[in-house]
């Protein structure tokens, strides 16, 4: 994870957009995430060709999160919002947005949330995600 | 992509969705570790790891998700629900070795409200709750 070295969560800043991610979903890409979770390929394909499974998002999610170097990294997840629109097809390419949507601190715990949306080529959204994640004491 | 096409009326409060069971190993956290990009040291790192809070490797968090999803899809025949709603909270870590089990209970099913909500869980071989949640399916 990024190195968390001099960075305090002080200096988050709620609203923040830390940037956006773009990805290129290729075949192989689904592909390697349904064999790393064994999920039956078979169930993915539709008349238009692979889908990525929804919880693949979180990959995507992930990857949006150490490309755009979000301080983030010893942070434990502590829960997800996930609002599932159009499904990611196999070959196009996706943009997340990542914004910082609140920091707060709950029984001596500091919280912060993200906020990605994802859209597809067409600007068109896919999936909704915020991640809750405390961060580390 | 258009709406959903449920038969609301095979749904019954407290039907319980399908199992998906899935044994979590050492090499499957390591290659989402490189999918994902994430190669926090708690899941990659096994010396780091043992000196922490968790005492050993822990999955990510979101690597057991793909299950709870599957059970909700497969109770309901399909691969996708367009504007379904999931919301989980993480309670206890996944481990190496463990066997998580994934599953829901249908809580209710609001025709006027035009929706289907069900609880969601996903626990360990040990049947202690890791992930808990809510999912909730709009019928059109």
């Amino acid at each position: 994870m990024a190195n968390l070295d001099g960075i305090d969560y002080k200096n988050l800043v709620v609203g923040k957009n830390m940037g956006t991610y773009q990805c290129n979903v290729s075949r192989e890409l689904i592909l390697n995430y349904i064999n790393n979770t064994g999920l039956d390929y078979e169930k993915f394909i539709l008349e238009n060709g692979l889908i990525a499974p929804a919880a693949m998002v979180f990959v995507f999610t992930l990857r949006a999160i150490f490309a755009n170097n979000i301080p983030i990294g010893g942070a434990v997840l502590a829960g997800h919002y996930l609002e599932c629109i159009e499904p990611i097809r196999e070959g196009r390419n996706v943009y997340i947005d990542v914004v910082i949507k609140d920091k707060y601190i709950k029984k001596e715990r500091k919280y912060v949330l993200l906020d990605f949306v994802v859209r597809g080529d067409d600007g068109n959204i896919n999936v909704v995600n915020t991640m809750r994640a405390i961060w580390p004491q | 992509m258009s709406g959903n096409i449920i038969d609301v009326s095979r749904v019954r409060i407290g039907d319980v969705t399908p199992d998906v069971k899935y044994a979590i190993t050492k090499d499957q956290i390591k290659d989402y570790a490189v999918l994902s990009t994430d190669n926090n040291p708690l899941h990659v790192d096994e010396e780091f790891a043992k000196d922490t809070m968790f005492k050993g490797i822990i999955a990510h968090g979101t690597i057991p998700l793909a299950y709870m999803f599957q059970s909700v899809y497969e109770y309901f025949k399909c691969a996708w629900l367009k504007g379904l709603k999931f919301e989980v909270k993480f309670i206890a870590p996944v481990r190496p070795s463990d066997v998580v089990v994934c599953n829901g209970k249908v809580k209710s099913v609001n025709i006027d409200g035009g929706n289907i909500v069900i609880e969601l869980y996903c626990k360990n071989h040990k049947s202690e709750n890791v992930i808990v949640g809510e999912a909730i399916v709009p019928i059109q």
